[in-house]
């Protein structure tokens, strides 16, 4: 096989490396890259005019990316290096195996990314959990993923940890989001006027979206020590999920202090201690 | 003006003559904001007239006791969304009403505001006390004239075309877009197709009368809702002459979510007291104020009222962020 290759290759015809040749391999890699910087930002820029339509139009950059990048590799490879079809397929598989034992860890970042592009288990735009990373997918790039974290840093995660660790998504492609909020109350306070005072905090949000797909809802949990009540409700916008998370909270709080109903007593706290 | 209801008294008959025969139904008709349903109640009471009671909303604020003193087998309640306020303790007035006519074997015939009975209908579900639900539609140009001309003779009216007023609009215009790259802020021109403008282009004028195209207009501006249109048809009326001045909103809706959220109240209200502005969002009163500005609502003492002519702009800028639907 690697002598079939070998063969194969040693009847690739001869190409001068002169100036011409580096110098149209460079022009087209920089075409490549100003093409997908400016549709990219062309992209992002409509997606956010476009308020309902946002992810979806996103959707579209890594595939543009890597496609450019892609048709790019494939002109240099066949029009400038002269290699027929079998000689190009020969050559991939020889370069390919010569720097995977190389550059094993770019090659699965790039392999992760194709992946992603292909397999969706995110999109930019989408909320995801990668590791211990929550935050927007900002950019699926050839070899990381950025994420723009709830307090707006930039972190690139390595496409090759989709392929080995648990990617949790929290809105799947969509825009609306649903948040869970937790408040925890004494277990002596009434529970039943605590979940109905927190359902009209959920239901009253400014940023609540609800239909009959989206429901909002809240759930009790009886713990030793305190209760435990669950809010969910979904956000048509997953930018808004900490706005609607702080907006519901404050208000629930607010009208809990009113209706008498404490937070878990340190006294409780005491006993398991 | 002609009688507008036709088809919806019908229905409405045959609500009340099944109550008659045993099957209790109650109804809800449903309505944007300046519908004028309010016509369309007066007609039932009138024909029900022995056996009907109407109940104003203002009765009903803050004691249901009202209710249990009506002694008519049907009652007729109009503008029901005033019952709740979007905060927390604000349906307890709208429930125990729900209550009320969920042990009740009175026929209820009920009025709401549309956006209003779509976000309550979510949140508490109230369609299933009303399983009659009559969605008054929207008219297209040809009913709106009929509805506004029909009281007068053929060619008594002259219609005028008369430009609009204000900046001469272009069909491509240049917007200058704010952003930002690694820290660097500026604003870039960003072109804009007058949609309107386009299509005047090409729709073909001379095979319509000045009329009709006053009237696909007036329909197109009030976007169907025949109270709204009957606004616009007031200020363009000008005996015997109609001189078209109304204006199309062309123009994009610049407001935060904040404000946006205080917008969709008003809309789902009609017209709201600022106090109750007030109750549901802190910092009201700029809000408010910056909505004025705008010219998206109007003051009258103490009620925020929204303009009738910014209706559908309104809407669609709300139904954009899913905060009317």
């Amino acid at each position: 096989m690697a002598e079939n290759v070998t063969d194969t290759l040693a009847h690739a015809p001869l190409v001068n490396v002169d100036s011409t040749l580096v110098l149209n391999t460079i022009l087209i890699l920089i075409l490549a890259y100003v093409s997908s910087r400016a549709v990219t930002a062309i992209l992002v820029w409509v997606s956010e005019q476009v308020y309902g339509h946002r992810i979806s139009i996103k959707m579209a950059i890594p595939l543009y990316k890597f496609s450019v990048y892609g048709i790019a590799g494939y002109y240099i490879a066949k029009s400038i290096l002269e290699l027929s079809t079998v000689q190009l397929v020969a050559f991939s598989g020889f370069a390919g195996a010569a720097i995977g034992f190389g550059l094993k860890d770019l090659v699965a970042e790039v392999v992760g990314g194709i992946v992603i592009v292909l397999d969706k288990p995110y999109q930019v735009g989408d909320k995801v959990k990668i590791g211990c990373h929550y935050g927007e997918v900002s950019d699926i790039g050839l070899r990381s993923t950025k994420l723009v974290t709830p307090d707006d840093n930039l972190v690139s995660v390595s496409n090759q940890m989709f392929l080995s660790q648990a990617v949790s998504n929290s809105n799947a492609g969509d825009q609306e989001m649903m948040v869970v909020i937790d408040l925890f109350i004494d277990s002596k306070s009434d529970a039943t006027l605590a979940m109905e005072i927190l359902r009209e905090a959920l239901v009253t949000s400014r940023y609540v979206y609800i239909s009959k797909r989206h429901p909002a809802k809240v759930l009790l949990k009886d713990c030793p020590f305190y209760r435990r009540l669950r809010a969910k409700g979904y956000v048509y916008d997953l930018r808004q999920e900490f706005d609607f998370e702080t907006d519901v909270t404050k208000r629930a709080w607010q009208a809990f202090r009113e209706a008498g109903i404490r937070p878990p007593q340190l006294a409780s706290l005491d006993v398991v201690n | 003006m002609t009688f507008r209801f036709v088809e919806e008294i019908d229905q409405v008959q045959k609500v009340v003559e099944e109550f008659e025969s045993g099957r209790r139904s109650n109804l809800a008709i449903i309505s944007e904001p300046f519908y004028g349903e309010t016509s369309l109640v007066d007609k039932v009471v009138e024909m029900n007239a022995s056996n009907v009671q109407r109940l104003k909303v203002k009765d009903l604020a803050g004691d249901l006791k009202t209710l249990g003193a009506m002694s008519a087998n049907i009652l007729i309640a109009e503008d029901l969304h005033r019952l709740y306020l979007r905060k927390i303790g604000g349906f307890d007035l709208i429930q125990r009403f729900l209550r009320y006519v969920a042990s009740s074997d009175k026929l209820f015939i009920t009025t709401w505001n549309s956006y209003s009975w779509s976000y309550l209908d979510e949140a508490l579900n109230i369609g299933k006390e009303f399983p009659t639900q009559m969605k008054l539609s929207k008219k297209d140009a040809d009913q709106i004239k009929e509805m506004l001309i029909s009281g007068y003779e053929e060619n008594e009216l002259e219609f005028i075309e008369e430009e609009t007023t204000g900046p001469d609009r272009k069909l491509i215009d240049l917007g200058w877009h704010p952003f930002s790259f690694r820290g660097f802020e500026g604003k870039v021109p960003v072109p804009y197709i007058d949609v309107l403008k386009l299509r005047d282009r090409f729709s073909r004028k001379e095979n319509k009368s000045v009329d009709d195209r006053f009237f696909e207009k007036l329909a197109r501006i009030s976007d169907g809702n025949p109270g709204v249109a009957e606004v616009l048809w007031k200020d363009s009326l000008d005996y015997p002459k109609v001189v078209d001045r109304m204006a199309e909103q062309v123009s994009r809706i610049e407001l935060d979510y904040e404000e946006s959220f205080v917008l969709s109240i008003i809309v789902s209200m009609g017209h709201i007291e600022k106090g109750d502005i007030y109750e549901i969002v802190e910092c009201g009163d700029e809000l408010l104020y910056v909505l004025s500005e705008k010219g998206l609502i109007s003051m009258e003492g103490e009620v925020c009222t929204i303009k009738p002519e910014s209706l559908k702009g309104l809407v669609e800028h709300l139904k954009k962020q899913k905060l009317v639907w």
